[in-house]
């Protein structure tokens, strides 16, 4: 092997990871969770601040590879004379320690401007509460005046819907382990840690959907706890609220959906909450998650049909055709096609009935009742109910009009 | 067959033994003694076992020449403080008879101690011709368990006496007195180190005076009891104890929370009225919206003159008492204070707002204001 | 036992020295171990030597466990959704992968440098204390296998390396593998935490004479670093592993939220421990790398005095940056700023060695043998993935790169581009100085080319992984986030897959050279590189007791300046000596009598205690008791054992040459 090859070898890589990074940067489309294309006021503070630092890291690494391959190249033993024993230079080791030390000065001074600009909280305009748990994120919008104006509470999960262009603030909690929220093209992530709330500030500057991951290691179903986030312009935000809180719509009497009521009601919803059903006596179905899941909740499945995705984003209620197409709308026209919701045309109903035949099977969840012994008896995740075929027609039914 | 070590322990093991059997059938309603007199006889067994593992070390029973060369046997014996030791223990036990418990339990330890230790050294020094070689293998065969043991009592002194100290001291002057310590150990010992020459005298003096210190101040102020400390329990409130009289709620706090968790809400009484403040929620100053399964930290402050608690209501819920579904109010409140107080509370609601007939409230007795808590 | 050996002193008058009874058997019961051949010779050892050659081979098993835990995770994530582990499955693989690596494999071989190597770079006959070195080995030793039992017993610990609580409580950890991961870490903690007490002893006390701390050979230097750091960051870790065990076992609640617990305690105490860690294993790969570089470049190191101070530098540094693995947690602006700044500053005396190591190539005499190539490569990467950590310390951009793989790929160039490209260099280097032979340089430039490219064809395109959003610790990824174009995921997950075996191989190029060497390759000089320390003045391997005469130190790089001089007024260097010359004269000065000290029993008694212990936690109780006991039973074995073995221990020499005289270590 010639030390020509040792130089090229050397070099081609760190050359392709760094330089061919920023050079090609833009060539990648459709990346969901690329970290170099923000899309939002605060990620792009986060990319206007680390793009230097890469470049310098970058010419740092071609100096020092330089001079190394230098090195090799010129003093390879060829014979020569041993060399003076020197054991340094002094001035040149504090030259070469003061220029290092500048230029940390350099990047140190806007990464803790950086860091106060993004923590900020006063100039919100929207505040969403976050909440994590093994392995799917809720979300609830609190009564404020903020986001257009919100006059009850809102629960949903799956996606978080925020209004295009406003400061949201997220308050970012747990009900068990540890998880961190992570949108990437809107801002850095943020731990859900139990017992705390945290905040983390998003701004999506156009109407779209924006892919996340819980980064945080949570446990057995950690790869599958994923998350959307949705921005919407604001008359689309407005009409998206209101269509939240209106009031619930029973099925018709006697229809296969009606059917899928009572079957929900008798299976279900002693976890699911479905605002405004009412049971066989007519008084409000009251859900309790707590008595139940370890930890305490559970979605709530009032809108099922207005988010795209289920089991913690891990899986869609669209088809794969129907997804692509909405994650392809153009931003102008983007708030109207997600507002249609799910349509029955578009509904995926193989993932939708393999989950209702066997979630645990569909995602690692903790849901063998025999297993339960640490948790007292409490499940995490969803057991699988031994549903019929013809439940589960039902079922689907039903929960196709919940949007 | 059988040592004179091993003989020694087959002996107190069999007394042992016969102790735990008449123990154990006189006093049927204790098991403790029986059960500790069962295990100092396991205990001697083990140390029977090693007595005649090791042979006694071969002392006596192959050599029996050192029992008429050892200089125990025409020499003075060397100095032993275990007689005075031994002594001091048997004093001791009629003061604890007198006095209490524990003195006659530390006169029981300190008299077997005494005795062990005078067993060894007795034995040792009939070991061989030797009397180097005799104090040597005292100390390998004790060192072991006297070093652990000394050490361990050393630092338990010093920790209990640190702990008693700081107990002592106002919470904010704890901080200042022992860094202040800090930095005096840190100079002399800098200065020891700086100064290689220090005699062993001078450290050992000042290592003295200031376990001595650290001692003497320790059991005063074990002496003197500690300060007041504000005492965090789980509250159990029954009903009626949230209104504006004094009450149980004045005594047992909410479960404390550290500060540093962010809070979902700070509730304020000023001029009368109650608003609450979210970091980044605006206007909604009278409605507050909690998640449900989660713990809320709710932080109440008073700006108005009088006391005033705050009380949270959280509707009706089932609650499964001895195998029946009893309804039970889900009220819980914090300490009634002053102008200018705050005060904590926890709240985990587990039902939606709306499966309540009446809406969840925060609300200070006495006050014609209320927050809405909504739990979607 | 040996309390039973008698003094040989003259009888009182009137007693025949006949009187004296030599016991026959001085353990009373079993005879202390003698045996300078055979497996007896190995398992009671407390030969220095031997024990970092058995660090060296253990450490070496581990390496390839954990590395074939990698290739199965490699293999998992080489196409979208895959099926070959299950998330269960996964998490164990990748916790496992990590504990192994750091704590079974670069820890403990460099564990196994620091024993074999610093009494004789620092020209002693061994350590401080040859049976707590013992100890340590076979802690460690039982310690890993303890861990690795827990495949077989319900499954291994689920939680990551970084264990973060309260996901290791057993509502969400069930099976026992949280259990055999901390108490198995507890175990090889103390063989940490023991051989830092030994070396640190050793090298402040036992150093030749004439060599002053600025005259010791560098990689010594470094060792005492790190033996340092050890010594003050393992108590932390056991006090977070007891906390754990307490709460996973007794009941306690540390990590108990809903008792009002902040999960963060763990994280800090975790990264208190966790940072300097880093270092931990990273310098004494700096150390090797700094003997390897001036021999092959006939050349001292440039800038000594600055590498030994940068290296301690970086251990007094590295404990204030912990909190840089915590920015995502939420701990304030202010924290994250502090922090923040205290990580960039670290780079300097990072940046120090960089700088230093190439002006040592600059200007030299440079053969480019396989350690030296070794060394050159570890300069490159330990750069990039020292670069890549820059961009961590600007906090805000490292909210987007913590927990990808981004951060993978900066800490395998830190971790394996730096300390594991150390360790191989050390390997090349060393190895004639430990087994008499030189490793086969063709089978190792194989060994190091694929090496290099298995590893940037790896951990490159995890860079790229990250920053196109890839999380860490993902059990499977899928096709709809993966992207199109060049920097697409499904491509780079599978580029990484296939550069993981390209590794592989080149690690299995290794083991064949070995294998090689051992059955084909002839006896080596005795200084086969024109080396520069200590350790080369003497036979290869060497004796037992290291060194025939103590060699009497002036300079440092010793050996180098016995065979070259300086020509005064031409600066030119000429050789004034062979090795030869110079060993021939120290045999001439060669001592009477080597005061080695003897096996022993206990050390690995008291170790085999330990895990019974730990298991006995685990699953019945009582069994704990029992081994409590048989610690109990090796400590006063122990103490009860003189360091010096009666004469009678041994066989009476049969060729009726000198008996051995032994040492009064302990």
């Amino acid at each position: 092997m010639t030390t020509n090859q040792t130089r090229h070898r050397r070099w081609a890589l760190p050359l392709a990871g760094f330089g061919a990074l920023v050079v090609l940067s833009g060539c990648a489309k459709d990346a969901p969770q690329d970290t170099w294309q923000p899309a939002g006021d605060n990620a792009r503070k986060i990319d206007n601040l680390q793009q230097p630092v890469f470049m310098i890291a970058g010419l740092v690494l071609v100096i020092v590879a330089a001079v190394v391959g230098y090195c090799v190249f010129k003093f390879r033993d060829k014979g020569q004379a041993i060399p003076q024993q020197s054991h340094g230079k002094p001035a040149l080791e504090i030259a070469l320690t003061i220029i290092p030390a500048l230029i940390l000065v350099g990047i140190g001074i806007p990464t803790v401007n950086t860091l106060f600009k993004l923590a900020k909280t006063s100039d919100t305009q929207c505040v969403v509460n976050v909440t994590g748990q093994q392995w799917w994120w809720e979300y609830d919008y609190p009564v404020q005046d903020g986001c257009g104006g919100i006059s009850a509470p809102i629960v949903t999960s799956g996606q978080l819907v925020i209004p295009a262009g406003q400061k949201v603030l997220l308050r970012i909690s747990s009900r068990d382990v540890i998880h961190s929220y992570w949108i990437p093209k809107l801002n850095g992530k943020r731990d859900a840690v139990p017992g705390r709330v945290q905040t983390l500030r998003l701004q999506a500057d156009q109407p779209g959907i924006y892919a996340g991951q819980c980064t945080e290691f949570c446990g057995l179903s950690h790869a599958y706890m994923r998350m959307e986030a949705v921005s919407l312009d604001a008359a689309g935000f407005k009409s998206w609220v209101e269509n939240q809180l209106a009031p619930y719509e029973a099925p018709a009497a006697g229809s296969t959906a009606s059917q899928g009521e009572a079957l929900f009601v008798s299976q279900c919803s002693r976890c699911h909450q479905v605002n405004g059903i009412l049971g066989a006596d007519g008084t409000p179905v009251i859900s309790r998650p707590d008595k139940y899941v370890y930890s305490g909740a559970v979605p709530n499945l009032t809108n099922l049909m207005t988010r795209t995705t289920f089991a913690g984003a891990a899986y869609d209620l669209m088809t794969q055709d129907c997804k692509t197409a909405l994650w392809n709308t153009p931003s102008a026209q983007f708030s109207a096609k997600y507002l249609e919701g799910v349509s029955p045309e578009c509904l995926d109903t193989v993932q939708l009935r393999q989950w209702l035949r066997n979630a645990p099977a569909k995602k690692p969840m903790y849901a063998d009742p025999a297993k339960l012994v640490e948790t007292g008896g409490k499940y995490r995740g969803m057991p699988n109910l031994g549903l019929t075929e013809d439940q589960i027609d039902k079922l689907i039914s039903y929960l196709t009009e919940r949007k | 067959m059988f040592t004179t070590g091993s003989k020694l322990f087959i002996g107190a093991t069999t007394l042992a033994v016969v102790g735990a059997l008449i123990f154990g059938i006189t006093q049927s309603d204790s098991k403790l003694g029986t059960i500790g007199l069962v295990s100092a006889a396991i205990a001697l067994v083990f140390l029977m076992g090693i007595n005649f593992w090791v042979r006694d070390s071969n002392v006596s029973p192959t050599d029996t020449a050192a029992l008429t060369t050892a200089p125990a046997s025409h020499e003075a014996p060397p100095r032993s403080m275990w007689p005075m030791v031994a002594a001091l223990g048997v004093a001791l036990i009629p003061v604890g008879l007198v006095v209490g418990r524990a003195i006659t339990w530390m006169a029981v330890i300190v008299i077997l101690v005494a005795t062990v230790e005078w067993m060894v050294q007795s034995w040792s020094e009939r070991a061989s011709a030797d009397s180097a070689y005799n104090a040597s293998i005292r100390k390998r065969i004790m060192h072991p368990l006297e070093l652990p043991v000394l050490g361990a009592l050393g630092l338990g002194l010093i920790i209990f006496s640190f702990s008693r100290i700081m107990l002592r001291l106002p919470a904010a002057a704890g901080a200042i007195a022992f860094g202040a310590v800090a930095s005096i150990v840190l100079l002399f010992g800098s200065l020891l180190a700086a100064k290689r020459t220090v005699g062993r005298s001078v450290v050992g003096t000042l290592c003295t005076i200031g376990a001595v210190g650290i001692i003497g101040f320790g059991v005063t102020s074990a002496i003197a009891g500690g300060r007041e400390i504000v005492k965090h329990e789980i509250p159990s409130f029954a009903e009626g104890t949230c209104g504006t009289e004094h009450g149980e709620a004045d005594h047992n706090a909410s479960r404390a929370i550290a500060l540093k968790s962010n809070l979902a809400a700070t509730i304020v009484l000023q001029n009368g009225t109650l608003h609450a403040d979210v970091i980044g929620v605006i206007g909604a100053k009278t409605t507050i919206t909690l998640g449900r399964s989660t713990n809320s930290y709710i932080r109440f402050v008073n700006l108005d003159d009088d006391k005033h608690r705050l009380v949270a209501d959280l509707g009706v819920d089932e609650v499964n008492i001895n195998g029946t579904a009893t309804k039970v109010p889900q009220q819980s409140c914090t300490q009634a204070v002053g102008k200018d107080g705050a005060q904590f509370l926890v709240l985990r609601p587990t039902r939606p707002s709306f499966s309540s007939t009446t809406p969840f409230t925060l609300s200070v007795p006495g006050v014609d204001s209320t927050i809405t808590i909504e739990v979607p | 036992m040996a309390i039973s050996e008698r003094p040989s002193v003259p009888a009182l008058a009137g007693n025949g020295g006949s009187a004296y009874v030599t016991p026959s058997s001085s353990m009373g019961v079993f005879r202390r171990p003698v045996s300078t051949t055979g497996w007896r010779s190995w398992v009671f050892t407390v030969d220095h030597k031997k024990l970092g050659i058995m660090y060296g081979v253990v450490a070496m098993t581990f390496f390839v466990i954990g590395g074939c835990e990698a290739l199965l995770i490699r293999l998992q994530l080489a196409a979208p959704n895959n099926k070959v582990l299950s998330a269960g499955a996964y998490n164990q693989m990748f916790t496992m992968h990590a504990t192994t690596m750091v704590f079974l494999f670069v820890m403990p071989m460099a564990a196994a440098f620091a024993n074999y190597l610093v009494p004789l770079q620092i020209g002693a006959r061994d350590v401080a204390f040859p049976r707590l070195n013992a100890f340590g080995f076979w802690c460690f030793l039982f310690g890993g296998i303890f861990l690795n039992t827990s495949w077989f017993l319900g499954g291994a610990s689920d939680s990551g390396w970084f264990a973060y609580a309260p996901n290791t409580s057993v509502a969400f950890s069930p099976s026992h593998g949280v259990d055999f991961w901390a108490l198995g870490l507890q175990i090889t903690g103390i063989a940490s935490l023991t051989g830092a007490i030994n070396l640190i002893v050793t090298v402040l006390n036992m150093r030749a004479p004439g060599m002053s701390l600025m005259k010791m050979p560098i990689f010594t230097w470094m060792i005492l670093v790190v033996q340092f750091l050890l010594l003050f960051a393992i108590p932390v870790i056991t006090v977070a592993l007891f906390l754990l065990s307490f709460q996973r076992n007794f009941g306690a609640a540390f990590f108990s939220v809903e008792k009002g617990a902040d999960p963060l305690l763990w994280q800090h105490l975790f990264w208190i421990f966790g940072h300097p860690e880093v270092y931990i294993l990273v310098l004494p790969a700096f150390g090797i790398v700094s003997e390897v570089l001036p021999v092959f470049s006939k050349k001292p190191l440039f800038g000594y005095k600055f590498v030994v101070f940068s290296g301690a530098a970086i251990g007094f540094l590295g404990w204030g940056v912990w909190a840089h693995h915590m920015f995502a947690s939420g701990l304030g602006p202010v924290s994250v700023a502090v922090f923040s700044v205290a990580t960039m500053a670290i780079a300097l005396p990072t940046g120090v060695k960089i700088v230093n190591w190439t002006m040592t190539l600059w200007g030299g005499k440079l053969s480019f043998t396989t350690a030296m190539l070794f060394a050159t490569g570890l300069i490159i990467e330990f750069t990039i993935g020292g670069l890549s950590g820059v961009t961590h310390a600007v906090s805000p951009s490292d909210t987007q790169q913590t927990d990808t793989y981004y951060i993978v790929a900066h800490f395998h160039y830190v971790l394996f581009g730096g300390a594991v490209f150390g360790l191989f260099a050390g390997f090349y280097y060393w190895w004639p100085k430990v087994f008499g032979k030189l490793l086969n340089e063709r089978l190792g430039k194989w060994n190091f080319w694929l090496m290099v490219i298995g590893m940037n064809l790896t951990f490159g395109p995890m860079h790229i992984l990250g920053l196109q959003g890839q999380p860490r610790r993902m059990q499977v990824w899928t096709d709809f986030r993966a992207g199109e174009g060049f920097f697409n995921l499904a491509f780079w997950n599978r580029v990484a897959s296939v550069g993981s075996f390209v590794l592989a191989l080149g690690i299995l190029f290794f083991l064949i050279n070995v294998l090689y060497t051992a059955k084909k390759a002839e006896i080596a000089p005795l200084d086969p590189w024109d080396a520069r320390s200590l350790e080369w003045m003497t036979t290869s391997p060497p004796k037992e007791h290291n060194f025939d005469a103590i060699p009497h130190v002036h300079e440092l790089d010793e050996f180098f300046h016995r065979k070259y001089e300086e020509d005064e007024a031409t600066g030119e260097i000429r050789q004034i000596a062979t090795y030869e010359d110079i060993m021939a004269e120290e045999m001439a000065h060669a001592d009477k009598h080597f005061h080695m000290p003897s096996p022993s029993y206990w050390p690995i008694i008291l170790a085999l205690g330990l895990p019974i212990v730990a298991y006995g936690i685990i699953f019945q109780r009582i069994l704990a008791v029992g081994g409590a006991v048989v610690i109990l039973l090796a400590m006063f074995g122990w103490s009860l054992e003189p360091s010096v073995a009666d004469e009678s221990d041994y066989e009476p020499p049969t060729d009726g040459g000198t008996t051995k005289e032994l040492a009064t270590l302990g």
